[in-house]
């Protein structure tokens, strides 16, 4: 059951009116597809969510419902991931463990300037790395493997670890609405 | 005609809304209640559990523009603080709260948000605090 089919919630989107922070005109409220930008990544993609439109000036003002369990959503999507982490997936899931790229290092055991060109794309990880970072995020942030035991995927995904592919390949992280409290996830890969 | 008293005299139409000489309560009974700086939080935080948060249209481009990683914005949601009593912004008749948070790399930010209706929140905008250590 997604969001969207509850009856409640389409009789709260017809209730939702906001003005336009940008125009001052009257915005729409209505239901599609968005790049979620502002969790600093560009491969996430939040399914059939409520999104205001304002048609005179058209900016789009996103509507989130319970933005910490997205987050840990898309923690263990990239934890999950069948390929190796992207430089900006490990920069991700190093702030979601309030790292600092000093200390982070240091548990990685590699130098600030290797990890640093990693995050930055200007060098590969290395598989030990790869799932260092992954195992790190997991005992850091006891709720990611709480919220995969919640999914269902837990055994999956430590599964999945021993057929990590060698190649950084990205994937688009679709996130949708499993229940009216908990959000999931599906890998898919972009095209080159 | 009956003179209106003076709290509640029209003072300057400026802006397009009208706003009035009166004292901080009755400000916050006209839009929707001021709230403490602790139940500001409080609502925040309820809200990135449980409710919605809204980020205005330009939030990660500005954000960009800064030089603010957005995901170090929304660290600063749930884990800032509010140190700063809100500043009442006229044309949305609507209480702005600044939240502060210093990332682990020392760099110091605020967010701007206000609360369009109980349990939603709006991120308006990022700012990084100058002269913070």
């Amino acid at each position: 059951m997604l969001w969207s089919s509850t009856g409640k919630d389409e009789e709260r989107m017809q209730k939702t009116q906001r003005s336009c922070r940008a125009c001052g005109g009257e915005m729409r409220s209505v239901r599609q597809d968005y790049q979620f930008k502002e969790s600093g990544l560009d491969n996430v993609i939040l399914k059939d969510i409520e999104v205001l439109v304002c048609d005179p000036c058209g900016s789009i003002v996103p509507r989130i419902p319970r933005l910490n369990d997205l987050m840990r959503t898309i923690a263990v999507a990239m934890i999950a991931k069948p390929s190796e982490l992207t430089g900006p997936e490990v920069r991700f899931l190093r702030k979601f463990m309030d790292e600092t790229i000093e200390g982070f290092a240091r548990k990685l055991g590699v130098d600030r300037s290797h990890l640093s060109r990693i995050e930055n794309e200007s060098l590969g990880i290395s598989r030990q790395t790869d799932r260092l970072v992954r195992a790190l995020a997991l005992i850091h942030r006891t709720e990611l493997l709480e919220k995969l035991a919640r999914l269902g995927r837990t055994e999956s995904v430590l599964m999945q670890l021993e057929e990590i592919e060698p190649e950084a390949t990205r994937f688009r992280i679709d996130v949708a609405a499993k229940s009216t409290h908990e959000y999931s996830y599906t890998l898919e890969p972009m095209a080159a | 005609m009956r003179e209106m008293p003076a709290f509640t005299r029209p003072v300057n139409k400026a802006i397009g809304k009208t706003y009035l000489r009166c004292g901080r309560d009755i400000l916050s009974h006209m839009v929707g209640g001021r709230l403490s700086k602790a139940d500001a939080l409080k609502r925040l935080r309820d809200c990135l559990e449980n409710g919605i948060v809204e980020y205005h249209d330009h939030f990660e481009k500005r954000c960009r523009e800064r030089g603010i990683d957005p995901q170090d914005a929304q660290r600063a949601l749930q884990k800032g603080t509010i140190y700063r009593e809100p500043e009442l912004d006229v044309r949305f008749q609507e209480w702005r709260y600044r939240v502060e948070w210093t990332t682990p790399e020392g760099q110091a930010i605020a967010l701007i948000v206000a609360f369009p209706e109980e349990n939603e929140t709006l991120a308006i905008t990022a700012l990084l605090i100058r002269g913070a250590r």
